[in-house]
C-alpha cells in the first residue's frame, strides 16, 4: 500500500495523512534532485547547485505546509462527498426494498404513524396547555390568591373588597392587587336580549396583567372609588354584536338593565382562563354596598409579585398582613389564611395530571409501536442474512453493511414521521373537540389547537430517535460472527440466537408496557363507573333543568322576581306531561356560595370554626322535582308566604349541629344578616351540591317567599321524556316576558355526564382505552410473529420430528409453552411496571386504589389469554407440516 | 519577484501549466522547465507557486496525478489533464486572447 499511494489515490480513498506528507515531500525532493542535477551536469559544484536550486524554489516550508494543507482538504471534501452517496446509494436501495415487499413498508409505516402522531399531537397539545395557557408579558411573576380557612388550608375562597384594600397597602411582596368575578349578565343587543358571560373587575386589572385594549383607552385613570359604569369587550363580542365597529368604543351597552360606556375592545389573542372566556368585562361598581362589607367575601383577588420577591416569601409576608387583620377584625377574618398561587398553576392545575398520564401512555403506545417494527424489522434483516454475507464477502465493510440497515430504518421511519405529523393534525383536531365547551373556555388555548410546526418537529424528532433506534438495534443484532456458516445457508438451522434473543425481549417488553395501559384504563374505567354511580342525592332520571336570568328595571323589586317565578311554576305545573316542578338558585353538582351560622341554644362557636353552609334558595316542589327524599319535618309549602322564617337543611348540617337530637323546630341565625333568626322546619337528605368527588357540603334551603331569588334554574320532572318538554317551557317563559334568554338547557343526567368531574375521566378513559386497544392488536401482532418465525425456522426439524412419529399437537404444545412463557415474563414485568407507575393516577382515580387487585388480575389474564391464543393461531400450522417436503426444503 | 506579481500571475500561471500538459503528462519539475524556456525568461514563475497550482488544479479535477518513472528512471509524480482541464485550457485561451488583443489594441494603435 505504501509502494502505491498513487493507487489509492486514484480509486478516491481516503489516504492516511502520513501518506500525504510522503507524497509532497518525495515530489519536491524531486524537483530539487532534478534541478541539481541539470546545473552540475553543466558544471556548477554541488553546494551552489542546492543553494541556486533551493533559491529558485522559494520558501520551502511553506510550500510543503500549503501542498500539504490542499491536499488534506480535498480528501476530507472526498470522504463527505463519499459518505452522501453512500447515504444516497443505502436510502435508493432501502427504497427499492420497500416496493419490493410493500406488505412490510405498509405496515410499518401504519404502525410508526400513529406511534409518532399520538405521541407528537400530545407533545403539542401538552406544551401549549403548559406553557401559553397564561399570555402575558412576564407572566411567571403573576399570581393569584386566594383565602383559606384554619380548620381546612385546602379549602380555596373569595376576599373581600376592604380586605383586599388593606392587603395592597399593607403587603411588601407584591405589586398591584386587582382582582375579578365572574358574572352573568344579560345583554340587550339590537338582535333581541342574549344571556352572556361576563367577568367584573378591579379598575387596574388589565394594567396588572399588561393587557392594552387594541381600541379605545380602557377604564378611565381615576375610576378607583368613582361609580361610573364602565365595560371593556372582548374581540369576539364587538365582531359579533357590534358589527366590528369602531366608532362602539365610546358608545354605550345596557347590561342588566343598566347602562355601560364601551372603554375599549381588547386584543384579539386575550385570555384570562382562569375566569372563564367572560365576553364583556365590567368595571366594579366602587358605589355598592359590597364594596365596604368585609364579611363578604366574593373577589378573586391577581397579583404581581414585586421584582426579586419568590412566591414563598410573598406568601409569609401577606400571611401576617392576614393575621393582623385576623385580630383586628375577628368578627370577620378570624380563622382565616391565605394562599398564593402562580398564575399558571391556577389555569393548567387542574389539567396537569391528566396531561402527564396521557403523555405517559402515548409514550408507552410509542414504544410497543416501536418495539413492534423493530421485530419485524430484525426478522427481515435475519432473513436477509445471505445477502449481507455476500456483500461482507466481496468486501463491504461490515460498517458499511450495518451502515445500510441503519439508513433503511431511517427513511421508514422518517416517512412514518411524515405520516405521524398528519395524523398528529387529527389527533390534535379530534383532541380539542373532544372536550366540552365549559371545559374549554376554561382553557382557551386548548381551544385554537391546531398543527404548528413545533408538533412537526416533535414528531421528525421522535421518528428520527425512534428510526434510528430500530435501525442500530437491527445492525447490533445481525450476526455476523461467520459468514461462511451464512453463505452456506446453515443460518437457517441454529446460527441466529442472538436475533432471537433480541425479538423475544421485544416481545416481553411489549406486552408488559400493553398490560400498564390496560391496567391505566381499567383503573379509570372503574372510577368512571364509581363515580358515575356515585349517589347524588337526587333523582337525575326524567328532569329537565333550565335557567333564567331576571334582569332590568322591570325585576328590580323582590315582589317582580317572586311573581315572576310563582306565576312561571304554576303556569309549567298546568303542562301536559309535567309530574312535578320546582326551581332552585343553583342545581346540585354547580356550587354556590357559604354562609357562616350558628344554632340557637348552643355554646357559641370558636371563631374560626363557625359552621358554614351552602345556599340555596328554593320555590315550587323543588323537593318533589327533585327526587330528594324528606327525612325530618315537612319541606317548604304555603306557610311560607306569610308565616315565620323557615329553613329546610340537609342531613348533613342537621348532624354537624345537633347529632342524633331533632333539628325541626331549632333556630338557627347567619352571621352576615344575624338579626333575624330562621326555623329549621324539615330535614332532607344529602345531595352532591358542588363536586360529584367531593363529600356532600352541610347546605341550607331558603324559601324564594321569604328571600327572592332573581335568578333560579327550572326543575321539571317530566311524566315521558324530560327533553320533549322545553319547548312548551320555553313558550310559556317567552309568553310571560319574550325579552328574557332562557339558557343552560339541559337535562339532569347531562348535568351529570358532562360535569367537569367526569369528563376529566372519561377523556383520559377514552384515550388511555383506544391507545390501550391498539397496544394489544400490536403485543398479538409481536406475539404472533415471534411463534410463525420460530415455526419456520424449525420447520425441518418438525419435519423429522413429525417422521419419526411426533404428533402434530406435540409440537404445537411446543410452540405454544413458548408463547405463554413469553407472556407470563412480559406480564410479570407488566405488573411490576404498572405497580410502580399507578400513583401517576393518583390525582384522577376515584374510589379505586391504584392498585386495585381486581383490575391487575383481569387485565393480567386478559393479556395472557390474548398471548396464548395469538401463539396458537401461529402454532396451528405446524400441523400441517408436510414431514417429507420439509426434509426436502434445504 | 514581487508578492502583487504572483497575484496578478494567478490566472496566468494556470493557462501556462495547462498547456504544458496539453502536451502530455509531465512531472512538476518538466512543467517549470518548459515554461521557462517558451517565455525565455521573461516570466520568473516561482517554483512554489507552480507545485501551488498544480495541486490546486488537481483538486479541482482539471488535472490528475500518478507516480511514475522520470526519464532518469526516478519515482515522480505526473500530471495529465484531464477532459475538465482541456475545457478549462479552452476558455482560459480563448480569455487570454482577446485580452491581449484588446490591451494591445489600446498600447499599439496601428
Amino acid at each position: 500500500m505504501n509502494r502505491l499511494p498513487g493507487i489509492r489515490r486514484l480509486f478516491r480513498l481516503a489516504i492516511p495523512r502520513r501518506a500525504i506528507d510522503r507524497d509532497v515531500d518525495e515530489e519536491l525532493r524531486f524537483h530539487l534532485d532534478s534541478r541539481m542535477q541539470e546545473l552540475m551536469a553543466g558544471g556548477v559544484p554541488r553546494d551552489e547547485a542546492e543553494r541556486v536550486a533551493r533559491r529558485e524554489f522559494g520558501d520551502l516550508g511553506l510550500a510543503h505546509r500549503e501542498l500539504v494543507a490542499i491536499g488534506r482538504r480535498g480528501d476530507s471534501r472526498r470522504w463527505r462527498r463519499e459518505r452522501w452517496r453512500d447515504l444516497a446509494r443505502d436510502a435508493r436501495f432501502a427504497l427499492r426494498l420497500m416496493r419490493r415487499q410493500p406488505g412490510f413498508a405498509a405496515v410499518v409505516l401504519i404502525t410508526l404513524g400513529i406511534g409518532i402522531g399520538a405521541s407528537a399531537a400530545m407533545v403539542s397539545v401538552t406544551r401549549r396547555a403548559l406553557t401559553q395557557s397564561v399570555p402575558f408579558p412576564d407572566a411567571d411573576r403573576l399570581v393569584h390568591l386566594w383565602m383559606t380557612r384554619d380548620e381546612d388550608v385546602t379549602s380555596r375562597s373569595e376576599a373581600s373588597y376592604p380586605d383586599l384594600v388593606d392587603w395592597q397597602t399593607q403587603s411588601r411582596g407584591l405589586t398591584g392587587i386587582e382582582a375579578y368575578n365572574p358574572a352573568n349578565l344579560t345583554a340587550d343587543l339590537r338582535g333581541g336580549p342574549i344571556r352572556i358571560r361576563g367577568t367584573v373587575v378591579t379598575a387596574h386589572f388589565f394594567q396588572l396583567l399588561g393587557v392594552h385594549p387594541a381600541l379605545g383607552t380602557g377604564f378611565p385613570p381615576d375610576s378607583v372609588g368613582a361609580g361610573a359604569r364602565a365595560v371593556i369587550v372582548t374581540h369576539g363580542f364587538w365582531t359579533r354584536h357590534l358589527g366590528s365597529d369602531s366608532t362602539a368604543v365610546g358608545g354605550s351597552l345596557t347590561l342588566d338593565g343598566a347602562v355601560y360606556t364601551v372603554a375599549g375592545v381588547l386584543p384579539e389573542t386575550f385570555q384570562f382562563a382562569p375566569a372563564g372566556d367572560g365576553e364583556v368585562w365590567l368595571l366594579i361598581d366602587y358605589a355598592a354596598p359590597r364594596m365596604s362589607e368585609r364579611f363578604n367575601h366574593w373577589l378573586r383577588p391577581v397579583a404581581r409579585l414585586r421584582e426579586g420577591v419568590s412566591r414563598e416569601a410573598a406568601e409569609a409576608d401577606l400571611a401576617l398582613v392576614v393575621r393582623r387583620l385576623a385580630s383586628a377584625y375577628p368578627g370577620t377574618n378570624r380563622g382565616r389564611g391565605v394562599v398564593v398561587v402562580p398564575l399558571r398553576d391556577q389555569v393548567v392545575g387542574q389539567v396537569r395530571p391528566i396531561l402527564f398520564t396521557l403523555l405517559a401512555a402515548v409514550t408507552v403506545m410509542l414504544l410497543i409501536a416501536s418495539a413492534n417494527v423493530a421485530s419485524l424489522f430484525l426478522a427481515r434483516a435475519l432473513a436477509r442474512r445471505p445477502e449481507l454475507a455476500v456483500r461482507v464477502a466481496l468486501g463491504a465493510s461490515r460498517g458499511r453493511v450495518a451502515g445500510q440497515v441503519v439508513v433503511e430504518g431511517l427513511l421508514l421511519a422518517l416517512i412514518g414521521g411524515v405520516a405521524g405529523a398528519l395524523l398528529a393534525r387529527l389527533g390534535t383536531t379530534l383532541l380539542v373537540r373532544a372536550i366540552p365547551e365549559e371545559i374549554r373556555s376554561g382553557l382557551p388555548t386548548l381551544a385554537s389547537g391546531t398543527l404548528d410546526w413545533a408538533t412537526v418537529a416533535v414528531a421528525m424528532g421522535i421518528a428520527l430517535l425512534v428510526g434510528g433506534g430500530i435501525g442500530l438495534l437491527a445492525a447490533v443484532a445481525l450476526p455476523f460472527g461467520a459468514p461462511a456458516l451464512a453463505l452456506r445457508g446453515g443460518a437457517r438451522s441454529g446460527g441466529d440466537r442472538s436475533g432471537n434473543r433480541f425479538r423475544d425481549a421485544l416481545v416481553v417488553g411489549e406486552i408488559a408496557l400493553t398490560l400498564v395501559l390496560l391496567v391505566g384504563a381499567g383503573l379509570l374505567t372503574r372510577s368512571l363507573l364509581t363515580l358515575l354511580h356515585t349517589d347524588t342525592g337526587f333523582t337525575a332520571e326524567r328532569v329537565m333543568t333550565m335557567r333564567i336570568a331576571l334582569a332590568g328595571p322591570a325585576y328590580q323589586r323582590d315582589d317582580a322576581q317572586l311573581r315572576f317565578f310563582e306565576t312561571l311554576l304554576e303556569r309549567v305545573r298546568a303542562l301536559p306531561g309535567v309530574e312535578s316542578v320546582g326551581a332552585a338558585s343553583n342545581l346540585p353538582l354547580n356550587g354556590g356560595g357559604t354562609n357562616t351560622l350558628k344554632a340557637e341554644g348552643e355554646p357559641e362557636p370558636d371563631p374560626a370554626r363557625r359552621p358554614e353552609a351552602v345556599v340555596r334558595g328554593v320555590a315550587g316542589d323543588y323537593f318533589d322535582a327533585m327526587g330528594i327524599p324528606v327525612l325530618e319535618g315537612r319541606v317548604f309549602g304555603v306557610a311560607e308566604r306569610s308565616g315565620p322564617l323557615a329553613l329546610v337543611v340537609n342531613r348533613s348540617l342537621a348532624r354537624q349541629l345537633f347529632g342524633s337530637r331533632p333539628a325541626a323546630g331549632r333556630r338557627l341565625r347567619f352571621y352576615a344578616f344575624p338579626e333575624q333568626a330562621w326555623e329549621i322546619v324539615g330535614v332532607v337528605g344529602d345531595v352532591k351540591t358542588g363536586n360529584l368527588d367531593a363529600p356532600v357540603p352541610a347546605t341550607v334551603y331558603f324559601s324564594h317567599w321569604q328571600r327572592a331569588e332573581n335568578r333560579m334554574s327550572l326543575a321539571v320532572r317530566a311524566v315521558g321524556r324530560p327533553d320533549l318538554l322545553t319547548p312548551t317551557i320555553r313558550a310559556e317563559v317567552a309568553r310571560l316576558d319574550p325579552a328574557l334568554p332562557v339558557y343552560a338547557v339541559m337535562t339532569m343526567q347531562e348535568q351529570i355526564t358532562g360535569s367537569p368531574e367526569v369528563f376529566f375521566r372519561r377523556l383520559p378513559l377514552v384515550l388511555l382505552a383506544s391507545l390501550a386497544l391498539g397496544a394489544l392488536v400490536l403485543a398479538i401482532v409481536g406475539v404472533y410473529g415471534v411463534i410463525a418465525y420460530a415455526l419456520t425456522q424449525r420447520t425441518r426439524e418438525f419435519g423429522v420430528r413429525l417422521t419419526l412419529g411426533a404428533s402434530p399437537g406435540s409440537l404445537v404444545g411446543l410452540l405454544v409453552r413458548r408463547g405463554a412463557l413469553l407472556g407470563l415474563a412480559g406480564t410479570a414485568l407488566g405488573l411490576a411496571v404498572a405497580t410502580l407507575g399507578a400513583h401517576l393516577l393518583d390525582a384522577i382515580l376515584y374510589g379505586v386504589p391504584p392498585t386495585d387487585p381486581l383490575t391487575l388480575v383481569a387485565t393480567s389474564t386478559l393479556i395472557l389469554g390474548v398471548t396464548v391464543t395469538a401463539s396458537g393461531l401461529a402454532a396451528w400450522r405446524a400441523t400441517r407440516i408436510d414431514p417429507a417436503g420439509a426434509m426436502r426444503a434445504e | 519577484m514581487t508578492r502583487p506579481d504572483l497575484d496578478l500571475l494567478q490566472g496566468t500561471l494556470d493557462v501556462l501549466i495547462l498547456k504544458a500538459l496539453s502536451w502530455g503528462p509531465s512531472h512538476g519539475y518538466a512543467v517549470a522547465k518548459w515554461i521557462k524556456e517558451r517565455t525565455e525568461g521573461v516570466l520568473l514563475v516561482e517554483d512554489r507557486a507552480l507545485y501551488v497550482a498544480l495541486h490546486r488544479m488537481e483538486e479541482r479535477g482539471w488535472i490528475s496525478a500518478e507516480w511514475g518513472l522520470s526519464e532518469n528512471n526516478r519515482k515522480a509524480k505526473f500530471y495529465l489533464l484531464t477532459p475538465a482541464g482541456r475545457r478549462a485550457l479552452r476558455d482560459k485561451h480563448a480569455a487570454w486572447s482577446s485580452y491581449a488583443a484588446a490591451v494591445a489594441s489600446v498600447l499599439d494603435p496601428s
